[in-house]
C-alpha cells in the first residue's frame, strides 16, 4: 500500500477539512468519521485518491462497506492497548477493501499486531525512536513474524526491509514507512504543509540528502553502521542523540534471518525465491 | 479483499428415518412446503442483494432430507434456481444425508442439483446410529448397502465420522482400514462428539479422554500420511491443515472460522433462524428469530441479541487465553456449540482446545517435512 517509489509528485496527506484545497493532488485523506469521509469524498471527488485513513479507528465502519470496493483503507490505531477485540468487527470491511492496520509502537502494539495478522490484516508498525522495552517487544514480534507458520499477512517495516536485505535492493526505511520527503507531504487542519512524521519540524523544502548530510556532520552512530543503507538515519529523528544499540540488534536479527534464508536458497537453487 | 459469499444450512424437514442416540436435534413431523420455501428463499436473496452478496451455498440437511419425495426436491431446486436468476445470484447446493432412504430415483436430483456428490456419516464401530425400531447392526448393514449403490451410480460420497470410546479402543489402524480399505472411502472427516440437545445416557458418555483422543488422532494422521496421502485419500481436517501450513488455499472446518456468525445461518422447516443446524432445533433460547414472521432477514439478524453473543464470542475469548495462542489464526476459540454443550455457556474456549493444538502442531511438522522433501527432490 505504500506509494510508488518513482512517482513525480509527492502524495499529500490531508485532513477532510483540506480536501477541496488539495483535490488535484495525489492524496491520502484522513478522517475520524467514516460517514463524513464518504460524503465529502463523493462531493469533492479528488482526482487521484490513493488511500483513506480512519483515525481511532471508529467503532462503526459500516459507511465504508460496499463503498468504492478496492479502495485501500488504512485504520490508524491510536491506542493499541484499548479493546483489541474491535479488530474482529473489521473482517466484513476486509471483503470490500484492502485493509491495513497502522499500529504505533507503544504499549500493547505487539499483541494487537499478532491479532491483526491472525485475522489476515496487513500491518504497518508506526515506529519512532523506541525505548528498550518496545525494542524487546519488536524483537519478539520479529521472531513471531519470521517463524510462526500461520502468518500470511505482511507486517511493515519488517516485510519490505527483509525483502530489501534478501535482494540487496536500494530501499530504506524512509520509503518503506512512507516518510520520504520526496514522496510525501503532511497537511494540517489549517492547510499548513510540512514534511511527514518525524520530520515535521524540518524546513518543508528539505530533501533526504540535505538531512542526511547534516547528520553526517555530527558524530553519530550512523558513521560506520552496517545498516546505514537501509536505515538512512531514520531512527535519528526527531532526536539525533537517540542511541541505536537496540535498533541495530533488531536490524541484525533481520539480517541474520536473511542470511539463513540465503543459505537455504543457495542449497536449493531451483526453489522459488520469496519476493 | 475476499469474495462475497453466504451459506445457508436449510433443514427442509425434521423427520428422520433413523434413531441415533446422540442426535442433537429434536425431531418433529415438521416439513417445509414449497410456498414456505419460496418465502424463505425470497427473503434470503433479498438479504443478499441488500448486503451485496452474489453467491449462496445451500447446505441441505435434516432431519433427513431423503425422507422427502425426490420430486419435491427437484421442484424446490428449480424454484430456487429461478428465484436466484431473477436476483442475479448464483446458488450451489450441498446434500448431507444418512443415506438410509437412498433409492435410484434420487439419482437425477443428486446429479443435477448436487453435482453428483453427497455427504453422509458413519461411525466405526457403530454403536449409536440405529434404524427406527432397529439396531445399530441393521443400520450399519443398510448404510453400507446404500453406500455401495450410490457409488455404483457414480455418486461421489464423502463421510463424516465421530469417534467414540469404542473407536479409541479399536485403534486408528482398524478405523482407517474400515473406511479406506474396506469401504473405499477416499474423502472423510473426523469430527469431535458433543452432547447437544436433550441429555440422555449415551450423550453423558460422549466426552472422551482427551489424551486418548489425541493419541488416536495422531496415529491416524501417521497412517494416512504413510498410506493414503500420496494416493489422494483426504481426511479432514488434516488435509486442509496440511494445505494451510504449506501456504496453499484451503477451507478449514467451520469450527475454526474467524466468526461463524458472519458467514452462515441455519433455517428449520418452521422458519426458525439460528447459527447452525446444531442450534436451531436444540436450543430455542439461542434462536435469532423466525424468517417466516419477518420479511427482512437483515433486520432480524442485526437486532438479534443471540446473534450478537455469537459475534462477540471470539472477542471475549481473546481475554481467556486465545490472544496468546500461536494458532489463533487457525482456530479463534473453536466451536460455540461444542463449548455450550459441554460447559452450558459458549463464552469459553472449545473443550477440544488441547486436541486442536496437538493437531496443528502435528500437521505443521508434516507440512514442513513435505516441503523439505519436495525441495530436495
Amino acid at each position: 500500500m505504500s506509494s510508488t517509489p518513482a512517482q513525480s509528485r509527492p502524495v499529500f496527506h490531508v485532513p477532510l477539512a483540506q480536501l477541496a484545497a488539495f483535490r488535484e493532488q495525489p492524496l491520502v485523506v484522513r478522517a475520524r468519521d467514516p460517514r463524513q469521509l464518504v460524503r465529502m469524498l463523493e462531493e469533492i471527488a479528488p482526482t487521484d485518491l490513493r488511500l483513506v485513513q480512519l483515525l481511532g479507528p471508529p467503532d462503526d465502519m459500516d459507511a465504508l462497506r460496499r463503498w468504492r470496493p478496492g479502495l485501500p483503507v488504512d485504520l490508524v490505531v491510536e491506542d493499541p492497548a484499548r479493546d483489541p477485540g474491535q479488530l474482529y468487527g473489521l473482517t466484513a470491511l476486509h471483503e470490500d477493501h484492502p485493509l491495513r492496520i497502522t499500529i504505533p509502537v507503544v504499549a500493547g502494539f505487539d499483541t494487537l499486531t499478532r491479532l491483526a495478522v491472525a485475522l489476515g490484516f496487513s500491518v504497518k508498525l508506526a515506529v519512532e525512536q523506541p525505548p528498550a522495552a518496545r525494542l524487546a517487544e519488536l524483537m519478539a514480534l520479529l521472531d513471531y513474524y519470521l517463524h510462526n507458520a500461520t502468518v500470511a499477512a505482511p507486517v511493515e517495516f519488517f516485510h519490505s526491509l527483509l525483502g530489501a536485505l534478501l535482494h540487496r535492493q536500494t530501499l530504506d526505511l524512509w520509503e518503506i514507512q512512507e516518510e520520504d520527503p520526496l514522496q510525501c507531504r503532511w497537511v494540517d487542519e489549517q492547510g499548513r504543509v510540512s514534511l511527514p512524521g518525524r520530520l515535521a519540524t524540518e524546513p518543508a523544502d528539505s530533501t533526504l540528502a540535505d538531512l542526511q548530510a547534516r547528520l553526517a556532520g555530527r558524530d553519530t552512530e550512523c558513521r560506520g553502521c552496517a545498516y546505514r543503507a537501509y536505515c538512512g538515519g531514520f531512527f535519528k529523528w526527531p532526536d539525533p542523540d537517540y542511541r541505536c544499540t537496540g535498533v541495530r540488534k533488531l536490524l541484525g536479527a533481520m539480517d541474520s534471518a536473511i542470511g539463513e534464508l540465503g543459505e537455504d536458497l543457495a542449497a536449493y537453487p531451483d526453489a522459488v525465491t520469496p519476493s | 479483499m475476499k469474495g462475497r459469499h453466504f451459506s445457508l444450512i436449510l433443514l427442509p424437514t425434521l423427520r428422520c428415518n433413523a434413531d441415533c442416540e446422540y442426535c442433537f436435534e429434536n425431531r418433529t413431523a415438521d416439513r417445509l412446503s414449497l410456498a414456505q420455501l419460496d418465502t424463505i428463499i425470497g427473503r434470503v436473496l433479498a438479504y443478499m442483494t441488500a448486503a451485496d452478496i452474489d453467491d449462496l451455498t445451500l447446505h441441505w440437511q435434516g432431519g433427513e432430507v431423503l425422507t422427502l419425495p425426490p420430486d419435491w426436491m427437484a421442484e424446490a431446486g428449480a424454484r430456487i434456481e429461478q428465484a436466484a436468476a431473477a436476483h442475479g445470484k448464483r446458488v450451489e447446493h450441498g446434500l448431507q444425508t444418512n443415506l438410509i432412504g437412498y433409492r435410484q430415483r434420487w439419482n437425477p436430483v443428486i446429479r443435477e442439483m448436487f453435482g453428483n456428490r453427497l455427504g453422509t456419516s458413519m461411525d466405526f464401530p457403530n454403536h449409536h446410529r440405529k434404524l427406527l425400531n432397529g439396531s445399530a447392526a441393521d443400520y450399519t448393514h443398510r448404510w453400507e448397502r446404500k453406500l455401495r449403490a450410490a457409488r455404483a451410480a457414480g455418486i461421489q460420497v464423502s463421510v463424516i465420522a465421530l469417534p467414540s470410546a469404542a473407536t479409541l479402543a479399536l485403534g486408528a489402524e482398524r478405523f482407517y482400514e474400515y473406511f479406506v480399505e474396506e469401504l473405499g472411502i477416499v474423502d472423510f472427516q473426523l469430527n469431535t462428539p458433543f452432547p447437544g440437545g436433550e441429555s440422555n445416557a449415551v450423550k453423558r458418555d460422549l466426552g472422551l479422554d482427551l489424551d486418548d483422543l489425541i493419541a488416536f488422532q495422531q496415529e491416524l494422521v501417521e497412517i494416512w500420511m504413510e498410506r493414503g496421502y500420496a494416493r489422494g485419500v483426504r481426511i479432514g481436517p488434516f488435509d486442509a491443515l496440511l494445505r494451510v501450513f504449506s501456504h496453499e488455499s484451503a477451507t478449514l472446518p467451520c469450527i475454526w472460522g474467524q466468526n461463524c456468525a458472519e458467514h452462515f445461518i441455519a433455517i428449520d422447516p418452521r422458519g426458525f433462524v439460528a447459527q447452525c443446524d446444531c442450534w436451531v432445533t436444540s436450543y430455542p433460547e439461542q434462536r435469532f428469530g423466525n424468517i417466516l414472521d419477518s420479511d427482512d432477514l437483515g433486520e432480524l439478524l442485526a437486532h438479534s441479541p443471540a446473534r450478537r453473543a455469537f459475534r462477540q464470542r471470539p472477542v471475549t475469548l481473546l481475554e481467556k487465553g486465545c490472544l496468546e495462542c500461536e494458532y489463533l489464526a487457525l482456530c479463534h476459540g473453536g466451536c460455540p456449540v461444542r463449548t455450550h454443550a459441554f460447559h452450558g455457556n459458549m463464552m469459553a474456549r472449545d473443550p477440544y482446545c488441547r486436541l486442536y493444538l496437538a493437531t496443528f502442531e502435528q500437521m505443521r511438522r508434516h507440512a514442513s517435512r513435505l516441503a523439505g522433501t519436495a525441495v530436495a527432490s
